[in-house]
């Protein structure tokens, strides 16, 4: 099967896309929005309920001044739980929203649009599982090797304490590349799922060997789009972040002007219980703007190692991307 | 029905002989590119000597930390602070903001810089003009700034620490600073954000470069609480830029508004300021009164730049 994309140069990707971004702009922030506004807010009670819960611990340790029972940890641990639950979801809503972007950047670089509403019907029809499911079994496998590597320490610990120390040393120098190694392996699977509608095995076998024979140039160029992605975006945030914690900073520096300049800590306990929202809001609009920009050059990325010839396993292109490709002028010049 | 419509007039248009221009890529998507590639090497750059020198300046100062509250230690800190980040500054911003983009537009766009930054002359009535309206701006951006601040219940003396790098003692102080936070950022932050970004996207988008680099100019600071007034001076400057078709009047313009800064912290033995601009009482009322002031020159500002445009006339 033909490329349906030419090889891209550093330039051609930087160009491709800034313009899909700028093409696709109001599209994935209504994405964006309508997926993460749930899981936003609930972040936001979570970890206001959170901080508040552990100030609330500080003052009863305070008060009691011994350990904390069972009767403290118990509401830390309902919060917490509820804490880590919305986090599975604002991080589940994160995958969707990557997911559905996906859909519409990879409609849009063969110059075939599609709606917002299309895109977010196409994630629902298997691709949020499939989605899922590749996550989960990343996940899995990752932690399994760590717990199969403790296993083998433990063992090596119980024969010499010396081999056991050469082991986590030998362990460590090759566990971090080879982490490295595989999470660039997978790194466009999601990517697969949403462009070419692979299932959970195909679309990690497809990132797997999309990847071979340009590791370091995929790493180098994803090192180097993702320091100028976060710059852009801290740049942006910076002043959303800070109006969505005025109350606190206002509190705070109302606090200094009273005391002189001497913080009291009990003072800050309690400004601690005003924290959460403001912090949960300000990483939310953060993966918000991300989520402009990441999506986007991850497809034109994964096209492009299409193009290199590394097209892994693809289920059928869908064939108006590939007629409009033949009339796509990319210019393959310097960068 | 007659509709009139301005068009600019380029004295000599530079030959675009880069690569970015020889391949036909996207203008705008360089103008974007060039400046987050240089916000980044300029951000961390500045960071890494900044940490290298105040590590430096630490160990060579082994003194007894005496002061006990909030407020005394963070002068402290700022006081031993103060040097590496004036050498930092004007490091940074000479080899890791201007020379990077210099470097942009030799490679991506012409091999004539100068040109393509637009350093050019201009008369001395619209220097003259473009300077007045910036110390007329003064005022109305310390307004904004302040009330901010004060919305914020910031105390005095934590805006006065905060103050401190640009606070001088001494006359010798006084002429390193003009260096440093005057001449140094009028020159390599105009170069950027004009020279470079506004006169990129000005050539795909027109009078609109002038709101948006304003814009990511004032970000660009990371001042929250100055990100409007400094929005508001960067499209100020802007659009001198727009108008004159030179870089001249935007770095005598930076010029000027951060040398009222300085000079408002320029304090006597006797610890007092000896002029008095950025004085933390500004008025509401004296804010209006610059604004009105300030637009009535950029208005005059506007006529005396009407030579670079020619009026086309459309039936």
């Amino acid at each position: 099967m033909n490329p349906p994309f030419p090889p891209l140069t550093l330039g051609d990707i930087f160009e491709k896309t800034f313009s899909l971004i700028g093409k696709t702009f109001f599209r994935n922030l209504c994405i964006a929005v309508l997926i993460l506004l749930f899981p936003i807010i609930l972040m936001a009670i979570a970890t206001d309920d959170l901080y508040s819960s552990l100030a609330d611990m500080q003052d009863s340790v305070h008060q009691v001044q011994s350990a904390p029972g069972l009767d403290m940890i118990l509401p830390i641990l309902s919060t917490l739980a509820f804490f880590l639950i919305a986090t599975l979801v604002f991080a589940l809503g994160v995958l969707f929203a990557e997911i559905a972007i996906s859909i519409v950047v990879s409609q849009e670089i063969f110059s075939y649009p599609i709606t917002f509403w299309d895109a977010l019907s196409e994630l629902f029809n298997l691709k949020w599982l499939y989605g899922i499911g590749q996550a989960v079994l990343k996940f899995f496998i990752f932690v399994g090797g760590i717990i199969i590597l403790g296993i083998i320490l433990a063992i090596f610990a119980a024969l010499s304490k010396l081999l056991m120390g050469i082991m986590v040393v030998l362990c460590l120098l090759v566990l971090i590349p080879a982490i490295a190694y595989i999470t660039l392996k997978w790194y466009f699977s999601l990517t697969a799922i949403a462009v070419d509608d692979l299932t959970v095995i195909e679309s990690l076998r497809a990132s797997w060997y999309l990847v071979e024979g340009y590791w370091w140039r995929t790493l180098g160029i994803l090192v180097l789009l993702s320091i100028l992605t976060q710059f852009a975006i801290s740049i942006v945030s910076l002043p959303i972040t800070f109006g969505s914690m005025w109350d606190v900073y206002k509190e705070y520096f109302t606090m200094l002007g009273k005391t002189g300049g001497n913080i009291n800590p009990e003072m800050l306990k309690n400004l601690e219980k005003s924290f959460g929202p403001g912090i949960a809001l300000g990483s939310g609009i953060s993966a918000l703007l991300s989520l402009l920009v990441t999506p986007v050059y991850m497809v034109v990325l994964y096209y492009d190692l299409q193009a290199r010839g590394n097209s892994g396993i693809t289920s059928q292109q869908n064939p108006a991307k590939i007629q409009d490709a033949s009339h796509e002028p990319i210019d393959l010049g310097q960068f | 029905m007659e509709r009139l419509n301005e068009v600019s007039l380029e004295s000599t248009p530079p030959i675009f002989d880069g690569s970015w221009e020889r391949a036909h890529r996207n203008i705008t998507t360089a103008a974007f590119l060039g400046l987050i590639i240089t916000g980044v090497v300029y951000f961390y750059a500045q960071a890494i000597i900044t940490g290298i020198l105040f590590f430096l300046n630490a160990s060579g100062t082994k003194e007894i930390i005496k002061e006990k509250t909030f407020f005394e230690r963070i002068s402290h800190t700022m006081s031993v602070l103060k040097n590496p980040l004036r050498y930092s500054l004007i490091v940074s911003q000479f080899l890791f903001m201007l020379v990077p983009i210099v470097w942009i537009i030799k490679r991506w766009h012409t091999i004539h810089v100068l040109s393509y930054a637009r350093i050019a002359r201009i008369s001395i009535l619209e220097l003259v003009v473009a300077v007045a309206a910036t110390v007329c701006f003064v005022p109305v951006s310390g307004a904004i700034s302040e009330f901010f601040i004060r919305k914020l219940n910031i105390p005095d003396f934590l805006a006065q620490v905060n103050a401190q790098i640009f606070t001088s003692y001494s006359t010798q102080e006084l002429l390193w600073l003009i260096v440093v936070v005057c001449i140094t950022p009028a020159v390599c932050e105009e170069m950027l954000f004009r020279g470079y970004v506004q006169r990129t996207l000005e050539r795909t988008i027109g009078m609109k470069s002038v709101f948006i680099t304003g814009v990511i100019f004032g970000l660009y600071h990371m001042q929250p609480l100055n990100l409007v007034s400094l929005s508001l001076l960067g499209i100020l400057i802007g659009y001198f830029y727009y108008r004159s078709k030179s870089l001249v009047p935007c770095i005598f313009a930076h010029f000027t508004n951060n040398l009222l800064a300085v000079l408002s912290l320029y304090k006597t033995q006797h610890e007092q300021a000896v002029f008095r601009v950025f004085d933390f009482e500004i008025t509401f009322l004296g804010g209006t009164v610059a604004l009105l002031f300030t637009s009535a020159l950029i208005f005059l500002y506007h006529q005396i730049t009407k030579k670079n445009f020619f009026v086309e006339q459309f039936s």
